[in-house]
């Protein structure tokens, strides 16, 4: 008898500590799913984005409640906010957003690193909106004196630090410090970029709006040039819409019914973007407590594009950027099985119109890589054919 | 009966024989395999994705894959760099400081309380002040890692000199030590152990510091900065192989280094057997 006593004492705190252990993966394993309403659809849609002027569809619809309305009464909107992708996809990980704005890259991202078991893409949502901003300064103007400067990105492995490892490591072969040469390639978060020019520390910086338009109207930077620029087309996506595999595969009439609100405020901002420059930037100021000013956010709005095209061509092109810069030790990457255009498709029927923008264009022309096994996909699609592999086989 | 039984429990918790060091090595050594083997366990029980909780056969290849790049190695040796860098300032500044409020009042209720007061800030507070006083590069975390030392190694060095036994202090006098000798001779030794704690509680401090700085300032390579990578990345497996090496590192050099010493110097002064 006593001998058990002895066992129990002596392993007891042992047991605690796993039983502990066990109960915070079990707790931290489970995923929150809204429960299901009277429909069958999920009560809550759970969106996320950044306040930011690249996610002006998304802040505009929740502000004006247009997601609401589209979705109806059954379904209740939760707007959540980010400062950054990683963040956004840890959450979509996690099952605690269903659909969310982010760029490129922490898509394309977001569905590599789970193998393609999280991430699809769903619809686009802004092109272009990155200037390349010299150092005032410095007198900085011509991409040419990048060499050997100093160059700030606004996270590691982000789009605009992809595009400017890319563009500046591969494209005009200048050689980054990653790699033992003398252009070096920063990471550093907006506002500190703003220091670092204030300070006249950097020599240039590779950065979304509204920070392009913010450096130049304060006078400590001048545009070199704008990302568009560099790719072919001279159009490229900065902001997706995507959504948890798991929610869209399930319930793809709901997200369709989303994406007819989100199709309807493209157009209006396509029509005329300024006219929404008061609500995003009340909302901007609500979500960040700090509002921007008036002319860098109509400067801002002015250089972004909004197109509700998911842009294969953008994505396989990040792709190649990233592998290419060594950000991806993947070299295989199916653009099809990233995108689920299904719901887009459903939902711009529904609203009665036909793309102005292919979904996938007729010819698609790989950047100048370094790898020789460059298959470019040339499988021109219909909104038919998307459809059909729209959805999951 | 809940009395002896409590009792019992303690004993048997607190007072068993000490065993010998191999017995303890091979204890920690199954301790640790059976953690490894709960970790895999609980992978294989796919509570999680394998994307969010990787197995550790997949940390050990992500750290074959950092080992061969070496990337681990540049990683670990800037961190390493800026430690032997900042800790050294702390140390001479801290134990200058220190010294200085233990023996002079007015020091000590100038610049000692000042410092007090600092200590009770921590040091990551400081770096979005670094970032724009220093700027790029590394004196912004210098300064991070150095302000979270120094003021710990300064107090620690303080309070060591002050539980001098003052008749340490005394037999020192009589026997004519004065000055440099008396401080190299007398208060030097007679502080040293609990100044090796201070020392050790400020490399854990600095280490701490860099930790975070690293983590928060993605322009400079470390073993902080591959943590916040395996972020960008969401690659949940680079994330806990830079986990791993910074426990590994802040583990080495607790026991390796300051455990050694500090055993070192209880023996010398009959405190441990």
């Amino acid at each position: 008898m006593k001998r058990i006593w002895e066992w129990q004492l002596r392993f007891r705190p042992a047991g605690q500590i796993l039983l502990g252990f066990f109960a915070i993966i079990a707790l931290s394993a489970c995923h929150k799913e809204p429960p299901l309403n009277s429909d069958g659809e999920p009560s809550e849609l759970r969106v996320g984005y950044f306040p930011n002027v690249t996610h002006a569809q998304a802040i505009v619809g929740v502000a004006q409640g247009e997601f609401q309305k589209a979705v109806g009464e059954g379904v209740r909107i939760v707007p959540e906010t980010f400062n950054a992708g990683p963040a956004a996809i840890e959450a979509l990980y996690a099952g605690h957003i269903d659909i969310a704005y982010v760029g490129p890259s922490p898509a394309l991202n977001g569905f590599l690193q789970s193998k393609g078991q999280e991430v699809r893409v769903i619809a686009g949502s802004a092109i272009n909106g990155v200037t390349v901003v010299g150092n005032r300064k410095r007198g900085i103007t011509r991409i040419a004196q990048l060499k050997g400067g100093k160059i700030a990105t606004p996270q590691y492995a982000n789009t605009q630090d992809i595009s400017a490892r890319y563009f500046l490591g591969v494209q005009y072969g200048f050689k980054l410090s990653d790699a033992g040469g003398k252009t070096d390639i920063i990471p550093i978060s907006n506002p500190d970029i703003e220091t670092l020019f204030a300070k006249n520390q950097i020599d240039a910086a590779w950065v979304p709006e509204p920070w392009g338009t913010r450096l130049i109207k304060k006078n400590l930077a001048v545009e070199i040039t704008r990302e568009s620029e560099l790719w072919e087309g001279k159009s490229f996506a900065i902001t997706t819409v995507i959504a948890r595999r798991d929610f869209v595969t399930k319930h793809p009439e709901l997200a369709a019914r989303f994406l007819q609100a989100h199709i309807r405020l493209t157009q209006q901002l396509q029509a005329d973007a300024q006219k929404f420059a008061k609500v995003i930037n009340s909302e901007i100021k609500r979500i960040t407590g700090k509002a921007l000013d008036d002319d860098v956010l109509r400067g801002a709005l002015k250089n972004t594009g909004f197109s509700i095209d998911p842009s294969a061509r953008s994505f396989e092109q990040y792709f190649q950027m990233a592998r290419d810069v060594g950000i991806y030790p993947q070299t295989e990457f199916d653009v099809q099985k990233l995108l689920y255009t299904g719901p887009l498709v459903a939902a711009a029927a529904k609203l009665g119109f036909i793309f102005s923008v292919p979904i996938i264009p007729k010819k698609y022309e790989p950047l100048k890589s370094n790898y020789e096994n460059n298959n470019a996909i040339e499988t021109p699609r219909s909104a038919a054919d998307a459809q059909t592999s729209g959805t999951e086989s | 009966m809940s009395k002896t039984l409590s009792h019992s429990r303690l004993a048997l918790l607190f007072n068993e024989k000490k065993p010998g060091p191999w017995k303890r090595i091979l204890a920690k050594v199954i301790f640790f395999f059976l953690c490894i083997g709960l970790w895999q366990i609980i992978y294989m029980m796919k509570v999680m994705p394998p994307y969010l909780l990787p197995g550790p056969a997949d940390v050990v290849a992500k750290f074959i894959e950092l080992g061969r790049s070496g990337k681990l190695a540049q990683s670990i040796g800037l961190s390493m760099r800026r430690m032997f860098m900042g800790y050294g300032i702390s140390v001479i500044g801290g134990v200058t400081i220190g010294v200085l409020a233990a023996r002079s009042w007015i020091f000590k209720e100038t610049v000692g309380s000042l410092i007090l007061s600092l200590q009770s800030l921590p040091s990551i507070c400081w770096l979005p002040l670094a970032l724009i006083w220093f700027g790029l590069g590394e004196g912004a975390i210098l300064a991070v890692l150095i302000l979270g030392a120094l003021f710990s190694i300064a107090v620690a060095t303080e309070g060591a000199i002050r539980n001098v036994p003052p008749i340490y202090l005394k037999v020192g006098r009589v026997m004519g030590a004065k000055g440099y000798v008396f401080a190299k001779d007398i208060l030097f030794f007679a502080a040293l152990p609990e100044l090796i704690g201070g020392l050790k509680l400020g490399w854990t401090f600095a280490w701490r510091s860099l930790m975070a700085a690293e983590l928060i300032r993605q322009d400079v390579f470390g073993v902080g900065r591959l943590l916040e990578t395996g972020r960008s990345l969401n690659d949940v497996a680079l994330m806990l192989a830079a986990i791993i090496s910074i426990l590994a590192i802040g583990l080495t050099v607790d026991t390796l280094v300051f455990g050694t010493l500090e055993k070192k110097i209880r023996t010398r002064y009959g405190l441990d057997r």
